[in-house]
């Protein structure tokens, strides 16, 4: 009886171990999808660099875009020209954009070789609209083409909300702009509303908000409008591209880097949720291993335990045998037995893995989790304080990590327990049956003589 | 009738080879009550082992009828000692987890007897060898060496056999239990018209038997006597 007892105790606390390691593989994988399908599927090409416009490299041609077009995993490709309109004869336009004691500095520090009255290149160190001898400093407009009204990606915004008039028909090559609320502001402008552009006349058809300040400086045109008046046509500054599905975005960015060698840069939100899929890749590897260990070693305390009743019981076997027992017999009473003894662990292991799973997942997550964070922050760590969101920087890769590592909630479904009914069977069967199997070949008068 | 020819049996041990059992013939009629009467280690009990087919002898053969049991494979060999040879050992060999009841039904479990009628026929047999009503549902543990070795033979006739085999069945009993169940054997030899060979060294024995067979180095060193 206490041996019994002591049998089902070390099955229940394998198989306990088995299913909260089952449990926690099943949360982490979840939470690993989640994390994936929030990254989204676009990964935007830039010539290397440069990120677009701001001088150096090589702008894309359609020819590029082509070559990405035909990779495997891209579904779609999405071309944006982007002009930064920095002279009075570029554009009516004044700046939306102040440009702060950081510009005044930089203007004052400036030595004006750059001419008087214009939004031109800037000094060195200084930024555009430089001026000297007094000149107040003015801030670029920037004008960006795009082919589609759906990705802004080029904006650095996500969502982009028309506020007055109407949206854009970037497919066109209407001299027409979308313009955002700053700089609306700025020049008073209405849907309905003109301003020049490269000496041309364009008609404001619609006012954005997209919440951020520099998108709300800037408009957007249909490219093939904006190429053509800037005589730039065929010039791409960046590319939209749609991998086939989020789980494919590492795929599809290999795969233009291959493609397009160290002549642009690839980017995705995937590196920002590296981190976080580092440290639930991390925690799932724990699981993986525990849970196989845990069934192995299941097995093999069955195993040992079947082999020393059958060796105890050999002489009993002889008898069965010689009163008529068949083998098959003689293996399922064993089978039988090894199945009550793994069901009785089973279900005490269930109330464990019930019991036990969300404190050890939780100690397995916050062990990843400090890792990760040491790991991410290293000696030049910076960024927002924990639970703080904003682009960039290493503490944007921490919180991201720990945002996907809080809540992780191992949950029991039906679905998990018909695996570990399935993974208990396995286990008595595989266990009981080779020590019965051997004992049951053995010749009665051999069994009886005991060892 | 049994019918044993040049039966050999030997054991490989670090000092040689033992001939266990030494080209033996003997010949049995059916319902006789026979006695092997030998030393410790001079071979009955491996013979006995060899009649119910529970080891297999190097050479000779063993005919039960017209069954030639030393040609049986696998699953006749499992039913021959199911349905045509009956066991009973000197420590009685009871499952120790089963009732006196339990034990009895077992073999007729094996042959796929209906329940009901292996518990009537285990409770019939358990008052045939005088083990009383308020005991059989007893456990080996409570029972007394006499009352666990007629549950013994109770368990060996379950299946009808025509050979029952008992290996030292009074040797862990004390003279006048022994007694009883010799008794007991010859009497079912009698009213069941079973053969019944017993291995032993206890002499007093053969008065009741039919035939005995003296054996001694694997060898019967007397032809039978009666």
């Amino acid at each position: 009886m206490i041996r019994t007892g002591s049998v089902v105790v070390i099955l229940a606390i394998s198989i306990g171990l088995a299913l909260i390691m089952l449990i926690s593989l099943f949360a982490v994988n979840d939470r690993i999808d989640s994390v994936r399908g929030s990254v989204g599927t676009t990964i935007t090409v830039s010539p290397a660099g440069i990120r677009g416009f701001q001088g150096g490299g090589e702008l894309l041609t359609q020819a590029d875009s082509d070559k990405i077009s035909s990779l495997d995993h891209v579904t779609a490709v999405e071309q944006s020209f982007q002009k930064m309109l920095t002279t009075d004869t570029d554009t009516s336009l004044k700046s939306g954009i102040d440009p702060g004691s950081f510009g005044k500095q930089n203007n004052s520090s400036g030595n004006g070789s750059s001419g008087a009255g214009n939004r031109d290149v800037p000094p060195a160190g200084g930024m555009p609209g430089g001026a000297s001898g007094g000149q107040q400093m003015t801030m670029p407009v920037m004008a960006t083409g795009v082919a589609q009204n759906a990705s802004l990606q080029s904006l650095g915004v996500d969502k982009l909300d028309i506020t007055s008039g109407d949206g854009l028909a970037a497919a066109t090559e209407d001299n027409v702009a979308l313009v955002g609320s700053t700089l609306a502001s700025k020049n008073n402008l209405q849907p309905g509303s003109t301003f020049t552009l490269f000496n041309t006349q364009i008609k404001v058809i619609g006012i954005f908000d997209s919440g951020n300040q520099f998108s709300n400086g800037s408009l957007l045109m249909p490219i093939n409008s904006l190429r053509k008046l800037a005589t730039s046509e065929g010039q791409i500054n960046s590319l939209v591209v749609t991998a086939d599905s989020s789980a494919n975005v590492q795929i599809a960015t290999d795969e233009i880097k291959d493609a397009m060698g160290s002549k642009v840069d690839v980017t995705s939100q995937l590196d920002s949720t590296k981190q976080a899929l580092s440290s639930l890749e991390g925690v799932k590897s724990i699981a993986r291993y525990s849970l196989a260990g845990s069934l192995v070693s299941a097995s093999a305390i069955l195993f040992l335990i079947m082999l020393m009743i059958v060796r105890e019981r050999r002489q009993e076997i002889g008898v069965l045998k010689a009163i008529g027992a068949s083998n098959i017999k003689i293996m399922k009473q064993f089978i039988t037995e090894s199945l009550t003894f793994t069901l009785l662990g089973a279900l005490v292991g269930v109330v464990l893995g019930v019991v036990f799973s969300n404190p050890v997942l939780n100690m397995l997550v916050s062990s990843s989790s400090s890792q990760s964070s040491q790991a991410a922050q290293g000696p030049f760590a910076g960024g927002p304080p924990p639970g703080a969101r904003g682009p960039g920087g290493p503490g944007s890769v921490v919180s991201a990590s720990q945002s996907a590592l809080e809540n992780l909630n191992a949950v029991i479904n039906y679905q998990l327990l018909l695996y570990g009914l399935v993974a208990t069977i396995l286990i008595a069967v595989i266990g009981s049956s080779i020590p019965a199997w051997s004992i049951s070949k053995i010749r009665p008068a051999e069994a009886m003589r005991g060892e | 009738m049994l019918t044993v020819n040049g039966l050999v049996k030997e054991f490989k041990t670090a000092s040689g080879t033992v001939h266990a059992v030494n080209d033996i013939d003997m010949q049995v009629e059916d319902g006789k009550f026979v006695a092997l009467v030998g030393e410790s280690g001079s071979g009955k009990s491996t013979l006995l082992s060899m009649l119910g087919a529970l080891s297999k002898p190097d050479a000779g053969s063993i005919h039960v009828g017209d069954e030639d049991v030393t040609r049986l494979h696998d699953h006749g060999l499992i039913k021959y000692r199911r349905d045509r040879v009956g066991f009973v050992f000197q420590n009685y060999s009871l499952v120790p987890n089963l009732s006196a009841l339990e034990n009895v039904m077992l073999p007729m479990e094996f042959s796929g007897m209906a329940r009901a009628e292996r518990n009537k026929r285990a409770s019939e047999l358990l008052d045939q060898v005088g083990l009383p009503n308020d005991k059989q549902q007893r456990k080996p543990g409570r029972l007394s060496g006499g009352e666990q070795q007629r549950v013994g033979i109770a368990r060996a006739l379950a299946n009808r056999p025509s050979l029952i085999l008992a290996d030292e069945p009074t040797g862990n009993l004390d003279s006048k239990t022994g007694q009883n169940i010799i008794s007991l054997l010859h009497d079912l030899s009698q009213s069941e018209k079973t053969t019944i060979i017993a291995a032993t060294h206890d002499l007093s024995i053969e008065e009741q038997c039919d035939h005995i067979y003296r054996i001694k180095d694997g060898q019967f060193i007397q032809g039978d006597e009666s």
